[in-house]
């Protein structure tokens, strides 16, 4: 490992070192306690109290790890709680509102375990995770549960069985049963992500699962198997694929694919420290010796691919001008309709790299406005190490603001829409960014946790770094989730984690999906876990809020699945948008039913729907509290 | 009268030479902040990775260069580090901090307000400590920069994401 020298370990010291360092600390306190006390956590009082400053230590020898002299120098100083665990894995309560109830065991989710390579972590192939879709497969109303498996090298080379997905089948009574092998969806690959969707408008869900390899698309046979057509449609590609998403790009009534390509990964190849297949400088973290990448890698490119509607696809990327040239690092991705202009645009996460954001342009290709609308890098000019990707209009007015799960050490931005796609980032102005800094995130949603209205937000959290727990970093391997209370979107606050629930559960969390799982109004979350049991997250708020869910139905001229529609829902003077996707957070698919949250009010009036045909209708529905299905051409 | 007449001269002559000053600058292409910039900065006793997608400069009809690139920190947010690497030929004053030719790095930690910046430039080779100045947040929507040296032409800033901090180009 390289070492750094302490003048440069903290370089800013130098020059004067009692007074920026009393400045330093002046700012931590502040803003820490600024921070807890928006957050609500008493017990994170005295948390602040006790952080130390990692104070640099005297290292051997000073050439080349400058990322992690620099890093370490940052004034990130760790959070430790009560019991001098990091904030990320601790910072509990003892009482307070319980949002979630872990019920993973009840349900039966534990009996599945997620594998991806060996628990030391070595390569960066083995830290990703895998994501997780909600499907209702069998058409019973009800969420089914599929997670997306690892895999090891012993497994590739055929001297170990390879781990595999699980499809949970939801059994309407809290529990669920894996019905993987029955229904030919345990994919057998080191699987990253998946997305959900009718890609051949017969009525039924099917899954796309990312790979690093080929990629499968599981058709839906309509009796509770499937069958991967991947081949025969033209989208296995065969590298590192993650994030994907399905959106009607070109309007023809027809889901097309986008799927982000992350590293281009030799086998035979594999960068270490040593300083092979990679620059060493790209192999250490706060000085110390980690996983390589993702920089010093090479990129592998991103793919769209055209749905031909007769079960081909042919990629379009270079044509569509979503081909990623430059070979950033993709992860997350989603197609939504960020300009209000009822064609859907397309977000590309890049881990360490600029963003994209494309809009499209309604002839078959996007304008790549990343840097221009601001969605490229973070408000400082920093380019982030994105994962996730959360879509939600959180101030009711219509427009989609965007968040962004990024790297520990830094914090998380989330980007106002200011119309036509332009975007602030005011992540510290909501009073996101400073209590996220020390969380590594993935899985991101906005969703109305507690029906009132506002759109809240609640990401999955976990570090790629084992070595997080045998150093001083102020973060953990395993880390909590963190929940963002929406206050009438002027700002948020943590929701504390009240011991024992959900909230508090430390885990290596990965992909993360939200959505209705027990149709009861109140959206609940499933966590892919590193190395671990899934985690199903029950919504157990205790308010007493009304709420509609919309299932939506395309007609001859829309996806099936109405993937790409924008409903607006009016209630008590309060207009909500929701849309129905397919993809985004990280590597995950949530519900695609639209869920609004009506606060006290017993009525709904005016449902406005924009179809992905350009029709607009307009619905009524018999009263609150319940899941309405709409069909396109029976509105007004 | 004559009074008069001097001082429009003087400031005739002014405006012309500002203006010359300000013609005399122009944006540097990415091939000469290539071939400028260091892929590996020397800062103290270190040698930082640079990321030269980001580079931005200007030059002047001399062939000076004030040009900077983004140190690959690693770290993501770079707060209160070194974030920048940058190479001054011609004398500057950015924010007010007077930089004489040579080499330099900043970087900045997050105002309180957090609608600003502070920035420390130093030196790079010794890290000695050269001035501090805010960058401010800038005035509508605009594209967001890793870096962009803006020629004085157009306007005399120096663009960090979306902040923004005057500067002044001195006389060589």
């Amino acid at each position: 490992m390289d070492s750094i020298s302490p003048s440069t370990f903290w370089p800013i010291l130098a020059p004067t070192p009692p007074r920026i360092l009393a400045a330093m600390f002046t700012a931590l306190r502040a803003t820490t306690l600024l921070g807890l006390l928006a957050a609500g956590i008493p017990s994170l009082l005295s948390a602040q109290s006790t952080a130390t400053v990692a104070l640099p230590q005297g290292q051997s020898s000073a050439q080349s790890a400058p990322i992690a002299s620099q890093d370490a120098a940052g004034p990130h100083t760790p959070i430790l709680d009560a019991q001098h665990r990091p904030i990320t894995a601790g910072g509990f309560v003892k009482t307070g509102p319980i949002v979630f109830e872990d019920i993973s065991e009840k349900a039966g989710l534990n009996q599945w375990t997620h594998k991806m390579g060996t628990p030391a972590k070595n390569y960066i192939i083995e830290t990703k995770g895998s994501g997780v879709g909600l499907i209702d497969f069998d058409n019973d109303g009800w969420l089914d549960i599929y997670f997306v498996n690892g895999s090891t090298v012993d497994a590739l080379s055929g001297k170990a069985t390879p781990p595999h997905a699980a499809l949970f089948h939801n059994n309407h009574d809290g529990t669920f049963t894996d019905v993987a092998e029955k229904a030919g969806v345990t994919n057998d690959r080191w699987g990253t992500g998946v997305a959900i969707a009718d890609f051949d408008n017969d009525g039924w869900p099917d899954i796309f699962v990312s790979n690093v390899g080929k990629n499968r698309l599981y058709h839906n046979n309509h009796n509770g198997t499937f069958t991967d057509v991947a081949e025969k449609a033209g989208v296995q590609l065969g590298n590192w694929s993650s994030g994907a998403t399905w959106g009607d790009y070109d309007g023809d009534g027809r889901l097309d694919l986008f799927v982000a390509g992350y590293v281009h990964w030799d086998w035979n190849n594999l960068p270490d420290s040593k300083g092979n297949g990679s620059n060493n400088a790209f192999c250490t973290f706060r000085g110390e010796s980690v996983a390589c990448g993702p920089r010093g890698l090479k990129g592998e490119p991103d793919h769209l691919f055209h749905n031909n509607g007769d079960g081909t696809f042919t990629d379009v990327s270079e044509k569509a001008g979503v081909a990623d040239k430059p070979g950033y690092y993709g992860l997350g991705a989603v197609f939504v309709d960020i300009n209000n202009d009822g064609k859907v645009d397309l977000l590309v996460g890049n881990d360490s790299t600029p963003n994209y954001m494309y809009l499209n342009k309604g002839d078959g290709t996007f304008d790549d406005v990343s840097y221009a609308s601001g969605f490229a890098l973070n408000e400082a000019g920093r380019e982030t190490a994105s994962m996730g990707i959360a879509v939600g209009d959180y101030q009711n007015n219509g427009q989609l603001a965007i968040f962004d799960t990024t790297f520990s050490d830094d914090y998380k931005p989330f980007y106002r829409n200011e119309g036509d796609g332009n975007l602030t980032d005011i992540s510290y102005q909501l009073g996101i960014a400073e209590a996220s800094v020390p969380f590594l995130s993935w899985g991101d949603a906005f969703f109305d946790y507690d029906n009132d209205g506002f759109k809240d937000l609640l990401m999955s959290d976990g570090h790629v770094y084992p070595e997080a727990d045998k150093y001083n970093w102020g973060t953990s391997w395993k880390e909590r989730p963190m929940l963002f209370h929406n206050l009438e979107g002027k700002k948020f606050e943590v929701v504390p984690a009240v011991e024992g629930t959900g909230l508090a559960d430390v885990i290596a969390g990965r992909g993360m999906a939200v959505g209705d799982l027990f149709n009861d109004g109140k959206i609940d979350a499933v966590i892919n876990v590193m190395d671990g049991h899934p985690v199903l997250l029950r919504n157990v708020n205790p308010d007493h809020n009304h709420w509609l869910e919309l299932k939506l139905a395309g007609g001859p001229k829309s996806p099936r699945d109405a993937v790409g529609a924008t409903v607006y829902v009016t209630a008590d003077g309060i207009k909500q948008r929701g849309d129905v996707i397919s993809g985004g957070s990280y590597l995950s698919s949530s519900d695609f039913r639209p869920h609004f949250g009506l606060g006290a009010s017993t009525t709904v009036d005016a449902i406005e729907v924009h179809w992905p045909s350009g029709g607009v209708e307009h619905f009524t529905v018999p009263g609150v509290d319940r899941i309405v299905t709409l069909t396109e051409g029976s509105g007004k | 009268m004559k009074r008069t007449i001097f001082l429009a001269l003087i400031l005739a002559v002014s405006c012309t030479f500002a203006a010359a000053q300000k013609s005399a600058w122009r944006q540097a292409t990415d091939s000469e902040l290539a071939s400028l910039l260091p892929a590996r900065a020397p800062v103290e006793k270190e040698h930082i990775e640079t990321e030269l997608r980001t580079a931005s400069g200007i030059v002047n009809s001399k062939g000076h260069y004030i040009a900077g690139v983004v140190l690959l920190t690693a770290g993501y947010s770079a707060d209160g580090k070194y974030s920048h690497y940058l190479i001054v030929q011609a004398p500057i004053k950015i924010g007010g901090v007077a930089l004489k030719p040579g080499e330099y790095v900043f970087g900045w930690e997050r105002a309180r307000t957090h609608d600003a910046l502070s920035f420390h430039f130093n030196e790079a080779a010794t890290g000695a400590l050269v001035g501090n100045c805010e960058a401010q947040k800038m005035v509508g929507t605009t594209r967001v920069e890793s870096l962009r040296i803006w020629p004085p032409a157009d306007k005399s800033i120096v663009q960090i994401g979306r902040f923004s901090i005057p500067y002044e180009l001195g006389e060589e």
